[in-house]
């Protein structure tokens, strides 16, 4: 879970599934990819899966599992075309699959507000399922942050390039600092968390772990609080498109710069190497995972989808 | 949740206290292949001066919790409660270097003669009545001949210099919660003997008063207190 406190009263009814949301900043490091078939994954261990297209503007997710581009989604249930989220539900053909699709003129969505969201994900949970997966688009809009701390298993989708596990640091940024702003009503502290997060900031603040000492000389229970947060705050990362070992170590280099820069623990569950076979199966828009079970990316997802559910980090004895 | 100069070792290595060699070792691999060379992982955030610094204290904590020996006698001082910092040990019979022992006539003389360590000018003096017992019975009130060093004087004079608790743990490397249980001369609060003396003599040292008086005052009062729990 990304954050395991008190978020059992947020109203998801009888809902006893788990949300996943898999963000992580950069377009193109495959995260649509990884939601399809990590939703395939699941489903095929006989759970019931729903996957959102939560990407605004941007929204494949259909294209990765070879359906048509949907008559019905998300949009329409918020503009209350239709009655029900059952509406939007649609069946991919995959048993034990479902989608939920957003549209590409999804963006007036954009400005939807936290209680909206929380509605929204509500609604979620009323299609019958063990598991919900978002994807989430690129970049840092509130949208995509908040859905991601709602969720409860945040995963960082990041391939072994440079821009790539840039914005995924701004991503964790934006992410934690959005978190700690929720939880105080402290205008002055939130001034500041406003204020830290531009990295030329006057107070010369620059990670997180600067930002809690400086709160917890203000008031120490804030900060006390916060520290809190940091502990609770454990997202998971995927390392997409690896090529050599090299690549799947960044897995271990990035978890390791997070704790020493962010203070945040980050859980390395799995790399999915870059193989012909997934450009293959992405152009005839069919999940690799299907087309070609036995392949070296599809073990590497079915060992991703078994540590995030035991919550196990990746062992580096059994790298393939 | 520490920056990693405050870290230990296990913290530094970021493995468990109870890890194995095999597992120390392939963290300390792990740890030199992401922050010495260029790695994709760490030019964002970490400069190269911070990557070193890192590596340096990888290094010392390698060092330390590779053989049996050194990290048996490590996790000894650990569960002692000392920091990283506090390793090499303190000799408590050197004499002050940096501030050489104070015998001050008043309290007024001391405070305008330390400015290399005051951040901001000193306290008005107070009166007699707001001192604690230990001064006012005192007729010498006004110098520090005869006065006990216990922590709440410590407090006092840290105080009237206008320094505050968190300069003094940023400056002495002292984690500021045994700082304030000198201070409060929460005697059974305080890590043990040997490295209570250290932080009372750099402490004292840092407020420019005489060390070596104030770690003999401080520890007659801190084992009259502890001999009466037992």
């Amino acid at each position: 879970m990304v954050f395991e406190s008190g978020d059992n009263g947020n109203g998801r009814g009888s809902f006893n599934g788990q949300i996943w949301a898999i963000g992580g900043g950069k377009g193109g490091t495959g995260k649509s990819l990884i939601t399809s078939n990590l939703g395939i994954c699941l489903s095929r261990a006989g759970k019931e899966v729903l996957l959102v297209d939560a990407d605004l503007g941007g929204a494949n997710l259909h294209s990765c599992l070879g359906t048509s581009f949907p008559n019905v989604t998300l949009s329409d249930f918020i503009r209350k075309k239709v009655p029900s989220i059952k509406n939007v539900t649609i069946n991919t053909g995959i048993p034990h699959l479902s989608l939920i699709s957003g549209a590409e003129d999804y963006l007036e969505v954009a400005n939807t507000n936290y209680a909206q969201k929380m509605r929204l994900l509500k609604q979620l949970t009323y299609v019958e399922s063990d598991y919900i997966l978002l994807d989430l688009g690129a970049g840092t809009s509130f949208n995509t942050l908040d859905f991601f701390l709602i969720a409860d298993c945040g995963i960082i989708v990041v391939t072994p390039e440079p821009t790539s596990i840039e914005n995924a640091y701004r991503f964790i940024k934006s992410v934690f600092y959005r978190r700690l702003k929720r939880i105080v009503n402290n205008h002055g502290i939130r001034e500041i968390i406003a204020e830290v997060m531009d990295r030329k900031n006057e107070l010369g603040i620059k990670t997180p772990i600067e930002l809690i000492s400086h709160i917890e000389v203000i008031d120490k229970a804030i900060g006390q609080r916060f520290k809190e947060e940091v502990l609770k705050f454990k997202p998971k990362l995927i390392i997409n498109s690896v090529r050599t070992r090299g690549d799947i170590n960044i897995g271990f280099s990035i978890k390791s710069t997070c704790l020493k820069y962010f203070g945040i623990n980050m859980t390395y569950v799995g790399y999915v190497e870059y193989d012909e076979s997934i450009w293959q199966a992405v152009r005839r828009r069919r999940p690799f995972l299907l087309e070609y079970p036995n392949s070296r990316p599809a073990k590497c997802m079915e060992r991703i989808a078994k540590n995030i559910i035991m919550n196990k980090e990746l062992d580096e004895e059994f790298i393939l | 949740m520490k920056k990693f100069n405050n870290q230990n070792y296990y913290e530094i290595l970021e493995v468990k206290e109870d890890a194995s060699y095999k597992e120390i070792e392939d963290a300390y691999k792990r740890a030199k292949e992401t922050y010495s060379g260029e790695s994709l992982a760490t030019y964002s955030l970490f400069t190269a001066e911070e990557c070193k610094e890192i590596l340096y204290a990888v290094e010392d904590a390698y060092r330390i919790l590779s053989f049996s020996k050194t990290r048996e006698e490590y996790n000894k001082r650990l569960a002692a409660g000392l920091s990283v910092e506090d390793l090499e040990p303190t000799h408590i019979e050197e004499p002050a270097k940096t501030a050489p022992p104070i015998v001050a006539e008043s309290w007024k003389e001391i405070a305008p003669e330390n400015k290399e360590t005051m951040q901001c000018a000193p306290a008005p003096i107070k009166t007699a009545v707001e001192m604690p017992k230990a001064v006012q019975t005192n007729k010498e009130a006004e110098s520090f001949e005869g006065v006990e060093f216990r922590g709440s004087i410590l407090k006092i004079i840290r105080e009237r210099r206008g320094i505050s608790l968190n300069l003094v743990a940023e400056k002495t490397k002292i984690n500021i919660n045994y700082l304030e249980n000198i201070e409060a001369e929460k005697y059974h609060q305080l890590p043990a003997e040997v490295f209570l003396k250290g932080y009372l003599f750099q402490y004292a040292r840092f407020l420019g008063i005489d060390a070596k008086k104030v770690v003999e005052d401080y520890m007659r009062f801190y084992s009259f207190n502890n001999g009466e729990k037992k």
